[in-house]
């Protein structure tokens, strides 16, 4: 059966297609799945056909992409569908009592959990509402969170749940004042009642002017400021941005691309989601500056899918700047030619790693790639060279050519420069953004001073402080610095001092867990994230970050045995430094960390003996439900062991 | 186009230097110096994806000094800065001063968790299970797996007994996602139609539900399927591998002539598989070619010679039907007598059928013309394994062109005699009204057809897995047949066949082996001269210039993969 597609379905498509050379076609994968979803609601075998048809590849191809990347649906969803987010610090605010909640209201069975890849999808008998289960979106600072539709539901308590379903309901988009200990440059702007995300708006706030100032600047200038800045990128890995630049060879031959990675997707952190929603042109700005300075003509934005509003930003921004020539052909006269376009991820969080970002792009499953090879900066996006920048690192180009490179290194300390935003999540009375000169305060003034502290009445346990994949600090340790013992409360908000304090700046997440928090249960919410998440790829990852998953989820079901624990770390160790990108050390440090800062909370809930490797064999319903699990009297006959390999034959 | 004369570089494996020529694997290398690295995803004829991880070896740079050059130890080598972390080694090739190691302890580690992942969510039902006894998953465990399971939990459901495709059975579950069958069927079948849906241990291998693995390369992804995953619906449950006699030879349903292993138990073919000869087929075969065995063992076998008495067919030794034979053919010696030869036959069969000509004094000799669509993969037009053989034995300088000559022949009433080796007159226009025309019409062929009816005598041959013997493939290399199973029933080599007949027509005999046939060829034929049939090699030997049918598939992906490497590190 060939679907009818309508003419202005067709021809959105064409246009989509329009954003990727002629000879990569494939590209435009995820966003003809993004509209042919949006029109007919689901992707349909038909669709899957028709969609490889226009692009000239084989069906495969696009169902691999369909199974691939949770948002899409082979199954129609209600007419309004609910997305909760279930992942740590929504967790922590009651995502799963709001989940029940809202199936009861919406009165659908939910199916149960585990089983299969994705959280199930689940409709209302009525078909008025689906429902799922995903992961992080991005917006932990007010959880628990929910998405109805495109539109972001914030603090959203178990209790009021039926609010949320009243027709008249709209997002929550309250933004605190800056507190007195913040530095901002990036947002500066954030949260202003009177700052829209208009050019107009931006223009008077001295909008564009770096960029003016920067192509009047030869392009070795502007790397080399940069450079000299120190800034180092805030998506997760610090690596300085300046470095990354000076990859590119000043008289490439081939194209060179930029990408802004804006698929923030790290648990805890929720930091480009403001920048884009709030004040898109400086991202633009900062973009455009970056253009200038490596040549580049054609930049991509990767947006994770779970920010429509946001792509509907950007995509405006950008149009209002094409219209002011800030963009497009001849850009401020200069004879050169830019082109940004938005691209939409759909809901895989390794689409963060920038080679499985550059993959995705190119219409495929975001697998990331070897390096060597692939490089990016050598081998990246179509095999040219590619620069993939983080949101917040981009926007910080334009501030550091208005104050010059070496003027914004003075902020922070060396070798940890510039501002950058920190997000605290979890068990804190202000949760929230929070953008300090880097280095400058400690752990404690964040989380104490700014995010308020803990709850009354309750203790900080540990903090996990760079997103879900930092290993976690325990309140009450002492850490080893370069020239000294620190609390955990005076560690340095800066890359270099949380490394020396065995974990990492990262993407800036700061989760906060009290001490009425499980050790267990807390882990076991942030393996279930990195098992749903895992591409598959590689072999330690895909198999151990599940069993990991499931190791945690029976102990936590009364099932766990005595060699848990050890087994555990060892799965842990076993994937950390062995797989092809860092979700290797994403997923194993969560646990390696664990066990180590909280071996009794372990301990406690791995009490039974191990079962007798030879049958009976125990499935794990058994080793949850009995108490006592009995020995085979065949395996443990002293007489065989007695008999040794003579009694064999 | 490789460098002919490649740099070498030298490279410490296991704290020995060795030397490679640059652009030499780093996983071949190893494997060169002795040192065999496992692996699962990695295929020498496919791009490396590195998804498997098995390969992780410890690897580390030259220690360079401030003059920026390497620091040497004490006995004036190179020292090594190794690495922290794991690297695999299918990925990148050799560079100077480079240092590995494949047998630490951090090595050993590696495989040890590697190899445990991959078979937590593995069925382990090795007893059912068709890869049993080839299987890598099973080879490794052995040697780098632990003993015991520590894994207590549900395995992950996947589907099993999946139809991929007609010749093509998956089992999701075994499958451990190295992407192979993937790779293969994109860049070198040229046929996209493997994924992988799902996510993380969810993951499964699929077609789209509207395209099935049906190319003519399919079955080639069950050869490089490392584990159980992939099946031949042929094979599968047939015959457990390790009872499979394996015997090297060369499929002889096209001009290509692939090289092959036939498995063979007790007298019986089981399977073929391609062995490697980059002259030739690289690593592959078309499913067509290694399929097509099973006639050998026909109902229709001929299995005892025939000689017509009374108008009826009747059984007869082997003596009484050539000397039966020879007394019919003197009467037409000079002249009367035509031979349909084939180009199916080995180079021995043809010389001595030209042998048989001369003695008949005919040159109403020829072999009958089979082509059908070809590729540009393995695939050949020619579907006659052997046109160059009867082209240089003067059997036939064009194949098919003297058949028109011998049609008309028969009809005309000139010709009295025919002899047909291993074809059928009928499917090259020789009708059966013709045949009823012949006083004599002998039949030396391995099944029998519409035509056999109408013969005088019928002497039952073998086919290629059941004989010695060589042929001049497409592009004009010498290849020999080994004997893989014993012919049936009473049924004898080809070349004694045409020996005998040739003795019983003229008493003389110096012929006592195969290989006093070929040194008559090399003595007379100079493209062969110096040659014995024994010595022509497993991978065969050029022995002419020409081009007939498809290169070798190419490995384009392989090469851009190179060339991007080779980008990356412009050493």
């Amino acid at each position: 059966m060939t679907p009818s597609v309508p003419a202005d379905l067709e021809r959105k498509m064409e246009e989509a297609i329009g954003h990727y050379p002629a000879e990569q076609k494939r590209s435009a994968s995820l966003p003809l799945l993004h509209l042919w979803q949006e029109h007919f609601g689901f992707i349909s075998d038909e669709g899957i056909t028709w969609i490889a048809a226009k692009l000239g590849i084989e069906p495969i191809n696009i169902l691999e992409l369909v199974t691939f990347y949770p948002m899409f649906r082979q199954a129609p969803a209600g007419r309004k569908h609910i997305r909760v987010c279930r992942t740590l610090s929504c967790a922590m605010a009651g995502a799963y009592p709001l989940m029940e909640k809202l199936a009861g209201l919406t009165k659908i069975d939910r199916e149960p959990q585990g089983a299969g890849m994705h959280n199930p999808v689940s409709v209302s008998p009525d078909g008025e509402y689906s429902i799922e289960f995903v992961e992080c979106l991005a917006s932990c600072g007010t959880a628990p969170v929910c998405m109805i539709d495109d539109a972001l539901h914030e603090n959203v308590a178990p209790e009021s749940a039926a609010d949320l379903l009243a027709p008249q309901s709209s997002p929550n988009t309250q933004q605190p004042p800056p507190h007195a200990l913040e530095r901002r440059l990036i947002f500066k702007n954030i949260g202003r009642d009177d700052y829209t995300t208009d050019i107009d708006c931006y223009l008077k706030n001295g909008g564009y002017e770096d960029l003016r100032a920067a192509v009047k600047m030869s392009r070795t200038e502007i790397v080399n400021e940069v450079k000299t800045s120190g800034l180092r990128g805030r998506g997760g890995a610090g690596f300085p941005c300046g470095v990354k630049w000076s990859f590119i060879k000043p008289d490439e031959q081939k194209p060179v691309y930029l990408i802004c990675n804006a698929d923030e997707s790290e648990p805890g952190t929720f930091k480009d989601r403001y920048i884009i929603h709030q004040d898109p042109h400086q991202l633009i700005e900062g973009m455009l500056i970056s253009c200038f300075a490596l040549n580049v003509h054609t930049a991509y934005i990767y947006i994770r899918g779970e920010f429509p509003e946001g792509a509907r930003i950007l995509e405006r921004a950008i149009e209002e700047a094409r219209a002011h020539n800030f963009l497009g052909r001849n850009a401020l006269g200069l004879g050169f030619d830019v082109e940004f376009y938005i691209h939409r991820g759909a809901g895989a969080y390794i689409c963060g790693e920038e080679t499985g970002l550059i993959e995705s792009l190119e219409g495929k499953r975001a697998y990331p790639r070897i390096k060597p090879p692939y490089f990016p900066a050598v081998l990246g996006l179509y095999l040219c060279p590619t620069i993939v920048n983080n949101v917040e690192t981009l926007c910080h180009v334009k501030y550091i050519i208005a104050m010059g490179g070496a003027e914004y290194a003075r902020i922070g300390r060396p070798n940890n420069t510039g501002t950058r935003i920190v997000c605290v999540s979890g068990d804190v009375v202000r949760p929230g953004y929070f953008e300090i000169e880097v280095g400058a305060l400690t752990m404690g003034q964040v989380i104490n001073e700014m995010a308020g502290g803990p709850k009354p009445g309750r203790k900080i346990k540990a903090v996990i402080p760079g997103g879900s994949s930092a290993k976690v600090l325990r309140a009450g340790d002492t850490f080893k610095l370069k020239e000294r013992e620190v609390s955990m409360d005076e560690i340095p908000m800066d890359f270099d001092s949380l490394a020396a304090a065995g974990s990492m700046a990262g993407s800036g997440g700061v989760i906060v867990l009290d001490d009425s928090r499980d050790m267990v249960w807390t882990l076991n919410n942030i393996n279930e994230f990195y098992a749903h998440e895992s591409c598959g790829q590689c072999t330690p990852c895909r198999e151990g970050s599940l069993w990991m998953k499931k190791i945690t989820q029976r102990m936590l079901e009364g099932g766990g045995v005595t060699q848990d624990p050890a087994t555990l770390k060892n799965v842990a160790d076993n994937i950390a430094g062995r797989t092809i990108c860092a979700f290797g050390e994403a997923c194993a440090w969560p646990t390696q960390s664990f066990l180590v800062k909280f071996p009794d909370e372990f301990a406690a809930r791995a009490q039974k003996p191990v079962p007798p490797p030879l049958p009976p064999e125990y499935t794990p319903g058994e080793l949850i439900a009995q108490s006592e699990i009995p020995t085979s009297p065949l395996a443990h006959d002293p007489g065989w062991e007695k008999a040794g390999s003579a009694g064999m034959l | 186009m490789p460098d002919p004369n490649p740099p070498m570089v030298n490279v410490q494996i296991n704290g020995a230097w060795h030397q490679f020529p640059k652009g030499t694997r780093l996983i071949e290398a190893c494997e060169q110096a002795g040192s065999y690295v496992p692996r699962y995803c990695y295929h020498k004829k496919l791009s490396s994806p590195g998804n498997c991880r098995m390969c992780l070896i410890e690897m580390g740079m030259p220690k360079m000094g401030p003059d920026r050059k390497p620091l040497l130890d004490d006995d004036g080598q190179p020292e090594i800065n190794w690495m922290p972390r794991p690297q695999i080694c299918c990925a990148s090739d050799v560079s100077e001063g480079l240092g590995v190691r494949t047998n630490s302890p951090l090595v050993e580690e590696c495989r040890r968790g590697v190899m445990e992942f991959l078979l937590i969510n593995h069925p382990l039902d090795c007893p059912i299970c068709d890869q049993a006894g080839e299987c890598r998953l099973q080879e490794f465990s052995v040697e780098y797996g632990r003993q015991d399971s520590r894994f207590l939990e549900n395995k992950v459901k996947k589907p099993k007994n999946i139809e991929l495709g007609p010749r093509v059975t998956l089992d999701d579950e075994r499958c451990i996602l190295c992407s192979r069958c993937i790779r293969f069927s994109k860049e070198i079948a040229h046929d996209d139609v493997l994924g992988f849906i799902d996510r993380g241990s969810h993951t499964v291998l699929t077609a789209h539900p509207g395209k099935r693995l049906e190319n003519n390369y399919s079955l080639n992804t069950v050869d490089i399927c490392p584990v159980g995953a992939l099946t031949s619906a042929d094979f599968r449950f047939k015959m457990r591998v390790w009872f499979l006699k394996e015997t090297k030879s060369f499929c002889t349903s096209c001009a290509t002539g692939c090289n092959t292993i036939i498995g063979t138990r007790e007298g019986e073919i089981f399977r073929q598989t391609p062995r490697e000869n980059d002259a030739v087929n690289s690593c592959w075969m078309c499913d067509y070619g290694r399929l097509n065995f099973d006639y050998l063992q026909s109902d229709r076998r001929l299995l005892e010679p025939l000689v017509r008495e009374q108008n009826i067919l009747q059984p007869a030794t082997w003596k009484r039907a050539l000397e039966t034979i020879a007394a019919q053919l003197k009467p037409y010696l000079g002249g009367q007598t035509a031979i349909l030869a084939s180009g199916r036959m080995t180079n021995e069969e043809l010389w001595l059928a030209a042998c048989l000509a001369k003695l008949l004094g005919t040159t109403l000799i020829d072999i009958v013309p089979r082509t059908g669509p070809g590729d540009d993969i393995l695939l050949s037009e020619d579907r006659n394994p052997n046109s160059n053989g009867a082209r240089l034995l003067g059997v036939a300088s064009k194949s098919g062109q003297v058949l028109p000559q011998i049609k008309e022949a028969i009809w005309s009433g000139q010709i009295k005699a025919l002899i047909s080796l291993g074809e059928n007159p009928v499917r090259c226009g020789i009708s059966t009204d013709f045949l009823a025309r012949l006083p004599v019409y002998v039949v030396m062929d391995i099944l029998s057809n519409e035509a056999t009816g109408f013969a005088s005598a019928v002497l039952p041959s073998l086919g290629f897995a059941e004989k010695r013997g060589s042929m001049i493939n497409g592009k004009g290399r010498l290849q020999r047949l080994n004997r893989a199973v014993p012919g049936p029933g009473q049924a004898r080599d080809d070349w004694e066949i045409l020996r005998d007949l040739i003795q019983a027509l003229d008493g003389g005999n110096s012929i006592y082996t195969i290989e006093d046939v070929f040194r008559q060829i090399s003595e007379s034929v100079p493209q062969l001269a110096g040659q014995t049939l024994s010595r022509i090699s497993d991978l065969g030997l050029q022995v002419i210039e020409t081009d007939r049918s498809p290169n070798p598939p190419g490995e384009p992906s392989e090469e851009k993969v190179r060339e991007r490497e080779r980008q990356t590190h412009p050493q």
